[in-house]
């Protein structure tokens, strides 16, 4: 039953967010790599990696369903900021009854209002539309309209071709995440002498991350995360620091439209019809109190296999099977836990 | 511009080089003027004008890449009521949330807005758009 809310919920808030910005046109330029689903588990709700005005994904599995989304407000505006501002970015993520609100800023080298967009854009050298000659005939000339439109398309994606090539993104980000309750009485429903409620903060996370995209079809992904949690809201309980991180690479593996270089949605936003094979392992270790760890997991191991699948701009999603290694203070788990993942993206304001 | 145009190698005088001037520095001269959204980036990569039955390429072979919010063209120098036919074309290499293309002449001095036609009224243009206009002028 919980499930299948969670499913409509999820539903309702992509035909939400799908009429909202009926008019923009879908610039998912790549987001297996720079996307905020590059840590699917263990991070997955406090990563920022996105650089798309919105990016959302809503996870299903066994054990944890997830929301999140992460919006650049400031891609909204017309006249851009410089730098970082341009990148600040704001996180709402839910998990399991903890809810995740974060702030971050980044900086990306593969925008067009980069330096480096500037520098690339500066290079672009294309030939002038001529004008029709007097010995030309009207159809002669559509002809040569038609080819040079094409050709123009054709400089578009590969000026943006050229910004994804061996591009990076750094991202510095704060999360801080609360418990299910964070006001009213303070009960006891245990009756174990504690209060139940005590805490209201549940962690504060903070993120270093960086991508390098070689181009348009592969990429890899690392990241730092230094976490203090509570195991739960009860009283009594101390925080737990955890140093962990991540590694993520990815490569598309099959073109699922040969034909995808004249189509409407690559000169668009680059997309491409394919199958992607992606790599993530996400670690993360206590340091102290191990004795408070959240379900005594002192140590959490990831590794997990997936693929993308992205059939067309509005249509991707990912299947994943993480393999967890979890270690408590006398004894290790091993899970398997396949998920499903359905993102959606908007990389910037249309008009 | 050509500048002495009329003047009369075989017989002038300062007089008739002063005439001469006066001639050139008077014929109307036309520009068109493209304004945009700061930052976005665009190419200018058609414009032509139509006098008669000649049709010139301002452009001369090379698109123009701009991205300061504004770019200006210098069409040409007509004699009075001459009417010309100008098209362009540019392509957004960024969306562009606004912008509008205006003529402007000299001697005498006028300047409106031609595409879209409603003053005050934008266009945007979107990543990979291609906009195209045509209009005609007449010199005044």
């Amino acid at each position: 039953m919980k499930t299948q809310k969670t499913i409509l919920l999820a539903i309702l808030f992509a035909i939400f967010i799908s009429e909202s910005f009926a008019q923009v046109p879908l610039d998912n330029i790549f987001n297996s790599i720079v996307g905020p689903n590059s840590e699917p588990i263990v991070y997955n709700t406090i990563n920022m990696n996105s650089f798309d005005l919105i990016s959302s994904n809503i996870q299903f599995s066994e054990k944890n369903n997830s929301q999140k989304l992460v919006v650049l407000p400031f891609k909204l505006f017309n006249d851009q900021p410089n730098g970082l501002i341009r990148n600040l970015k704001l996180n709402i993520a839910q998990k399991n009854g903890i809810s995740t609100f974060g702030i971050g800023i980044g900086l990306d080298n593969s925008s067009p209002f980069s330096k480096r967009g500037d520098d690339i854009f500066n290079k672009v050298d294309i030939v002038s539309k001529r004008v029709q000659s007097e010995d030309e005939s009207d159809l002669e000339y559509q002809q040569y309209e038609a080819s040079y439109g094409l050709y123009l398309d054709k400089e578009v994606a590969n000026y943006y071709e050229n910004l994804l090539k061996n591009s990076f993104q750094l991202t510095f980000g704060f999360n801080i995440s609360y418990f299910s309750i964070i006001g009213g009485d303070k009960v006891d429903l245990d009756g174990n002498g504690l209060i139940d409620n005590e805490k209201s903060i549940e962690s504060f996370n903070y993120s270093l991350g960086a991508s390098y995209t070689l181009n348009s079809s592969a990429g890899i992904s690392a990241s730092l995360h230094i976490v203090d949690k509570l195991g739960s809201a009860e009283e009594g309980q101390e925080r737990v620091p955890y140093l962990g991180g991540s590694f993520t690479f990815a490569k598309r593996i099959l073109v699922l439209d040969s034909n995808y270089k004249t189509s409407k949605d690559y000169f668009k936003s680059l997309f491409v019809p394919s199958i992607i094979f992606g790599f993530t392992f996400e670690y993360q270790e206590a340091q102290k109190n191990f004795d408070f760890a959240k379900d005594g997991i002192i140590r959490q191991s990831v590794y997990t296999p997936f693929l993308d699948f992205k059939i067309n701009p509005k249509n991707q999603f990912r299947l994943g099977i993480p393999i967890q290694k979890l270690t408590s203070q006398n004894r290790d788990l091993q899970s398997l836990g396949p998920f499903i993942q359905w993102g959606f993206s908007i990389a910037n304001k249309g008009k | 511009m050509e500048l002495f145009a009329e003047l009369d190698i075989d017989n002038f005088n300062e007089e008739a080089i002063l005439e001469s001037i006066t001639e050139a520095f008077s014929k109307p001269k036309v520009y068109i003027s493209f304004k945009y959204t700061k930052k976005r980036k665009v190419i200018f990569y058609h414009l032509q004008v139509k006098v008669a039955k000649t049709t010139k390429d301002l452009l001369q072979g090379t698109a123009v890449k701009d991205s300061d919010g504004s770019q200006t063209f210098f069409i040409g120098e007509f004699s009075k009521n001459t009417e010309i036919e100008i098209k362009f074309g540019i392509i957004g290499f960024t969306t562009v949330p606004k912008a509008v293309a205006l003529i402007a002449q000299t001697n005498p001095e006028i300047g409106y807005q031609v595409d879209p036609k409603t003053p005050g009224e934008t266009k945007s243009i979107d990543r990979d758009e291609k906009w195209e206009g045509k209009f005609k002028y007449k010199v005044q």
